[in-house]
């Protein structure tokens, strides 16, 4: 006798096609876990992976009178994943651009920091300099570089002159140079640089 | 310019090792819609051959399904039945347990606020057991063995249930909230009743009798309606996509939950078959001709040898139990009973 985990995917694919929330609940259970960790290799973020997931059975629902059968399932559910993806990869790469042209910008002096394999260890590092940095240099130097705001911009908003702008935004990146210039970060890269 | 993938950056930078060229090669792939086609191909690889067994934690994903739950419940077509519902309660104004059933639903909307984030609470019925239980709204019944049956924490607000089985369901009156069963081929909506459904995923029948007062069995996707009466079994056969409507004696339906095997003239292959989820064996048939034996008894909290034994007096039968034997994970299978006729 069979269980009630015994339905094939094949017979819940033609229940979800008559409407059946009992169905799709099952092909939840089955496939939620697989498309929130393939979701989250490429974009890195728990709560965009779960968005993906959700709109992926969202999707899912709304045309389950287009499914047809096993094989277009599977690419059915990637093909959703992937436009989802895609989108959110390409909105995260515009918003954190500042991160990679900081670190571009620091790789001129120490050009490892581009080739080290550790990325993410590295954006993690920038944003948690950036946090240490003094309040105000550090609220100046968000809004020039992640906001992307005009230097007189800034000067007219916080009520100070263009050079104090100015001056905040070299100490800070000389902060950055310097951070980035030593310790661990330039052993480590020494290391891998060797590896290679 | 067509910008050629590197599959082994991608894969790398699936798996978290990359570097900031990298990140910035793995952008231009993304962002370039010349790329589209390859990406596509590239990364369709690594979701067929993405792993499904994974041996870290499993993420906690109900708070998504139950927003998804939401999201699709409102598609579907209960308010279309509110009238009539209406209609049945002037006439069973009559009835005392209501207004103490709706007192107490009241009070405890006022004291206690509904969390915002509801969570599914089931209830499980092993293999040879029967389990009384009890719902948030007064309802109560008997789950039937190897059956389950899930709910939301919101079920005040939402008296949706899913049935995985067998149940049998005295539902409370609540005038405000249709009570609604739901399995994989048909929903029963309830208008305060006692009735027995009976869903099991390997038999190609829904089954539902009504004891006393009224249901509307809805098909999914509105392909079917029926109103049913008291001693009535429909029973929705899911290969032909068609139900039909008997009229029964629907006590014999519910006796199970009085710890009643009850069978009146039924084929030896419909009495093996509950005897078998009663008792969590399988049969083994060695001559199809004794399935269409009919038989008639009344078993009360016997053991399964017993029972077994009792109808080899009275059928054409012989048998004989198996060795339980141990699966490839190490668990005993289920006792296998082999029938064989009597010569």
């Amino acid at each position: 006798m069979k269980n009630e985990q015994s339905y094939t995917e094949q017979e819940l694919i033609s229940l979800l096609r008559s409407g059946s929330q009992f169905a799709f609940e099952r092909l939840f259970e089955n496939y939620s876990q697989k498309l929130y960790r393939f979701s989250l290799s490429y974009l890195k973020s728990e709560t965009e992976a779960e968005e993906i997931v959700q709109d992926v059975f969202l999707k899912l629902w709304e045309n389950r009178d287009k499914l047809r059968n096993e094989t277009s399932f599977q690419s059915y559910l990637f093909t959703i994943a992937f436009n989802g993806i895609r989108k959110h990869f390409n909105k995260k790469a515009r918003d954190e651009r500042y991160r990679t042209e900081i670190l571009e910008f620091l790789s001129d002096e120490n050009p490892a920091i581009e080739t080290n394999p550790d990325f993410e260890t590295l954006v993690i590092k920038l944003e948690s300099l950036i946090d240490q940095m003094p309040d105000r240099r550090k609220e100046i130097f968000r809004k020039r570089k992640q906001e992307g705001k005009a230097i007189r911009d800034i000067a007219g908003e916080m009520e100070i002159s263009q050079k104090t702008v100015e001056n905040q935004i070299t100490e800070a990146m000389n902060y950055l140079k310097k951070e980035f210039g030593k310790d661990r970060i330039s052993g480590l890269l020494f290391f891998y640089v060797f590896l290679d | 310019m067509k910008d050629p993938i590197d599959y082994k950056i991608l894969q790398k930078f699936a798996l978290g090792k990359y570097s900031l060229k990298d990140f910035k090669l793995v952008s231009r792939w993304f962002e370039d819609k010349n790329n589209e086609d390859d990406l596509k191909i590239a990364i369709q690889q690594h979701w067929y051959g993405f792993s499904e067994d994974f041996s870290g934690d499993e993420k906690d994903l109900t708070s998504v399904l139950n927003q998804l739950k939401q999201k699709i419940a409102k598609e579907r077509p209960v308010v279309l039945f509110r009238k009539k519902i209406q209609k049945f309660y002037t006439r069973a104004a009559a009835i005392l347990l209501l207004p103490l059933i709706l007192y107490s639903v009241y009070s405890t909307f006022q004291k206690v606020p509904e969390p915002e984030i509801s969570s599914l609470i089931e209830i499980v019925s092993p293999h040879g057991a029967r389990t009384h239980f009890h719902l948030p709204d007064g309802s109560e019944g008997w789950l039937n063995s190897g059956s389950r049956l899930k709910y939301a924490t919101g079920f005040l607000k939402n008296r949706t249930i899913e049935l995985i089985g067998e149940a049998w369901f005295e539902v409370a009156p609540d005038v405000k909230s249709p009570f609604v069963v739901g399995t994989p081929h048909l929903d029963v909506q309830v208008l305060g009743t006692k009735f027995n459904v009976a869903a099991f995923p390997d038999e190609n029948v829904t089954e539902v009798v009504l004891q006393e007062g009224k249901v509307k069995v809805n098909g999914y996707n509105g392909t079917f309606t029926v109103d049913m009466k008291p001693d009535e079994k429909f029973t929705y056969n899911k290969d032909l996509q068609s139900g039909t409507i008997q009229t029964v004696n629907a006590n014999q339906f519910s006796s199970w939950k009085d710890g009643l095997l009850v069978f009146r003239n039924e084929p030896l292959s419909e009495v093996l078959k509950r005897i078998g989820r009663w008792y969590n064996v399988e049969f083994v048939l060695t001559d199809p001709e004794i399935a269409k034996f009919r038989y008639r008894a009344t078993f009360q909290e016997e053991q399964i040898e017993e029972v077994i034994r009792l109808i080899s007096l009275t059928a054409p039968i012989n048998y004989s139990f198996n060795k339980r034997e141990m699966g490839d994970d190490g668990v005993f299978k289920k006792r296998i009973i082999t029938i064989q006729r009597k010569i």
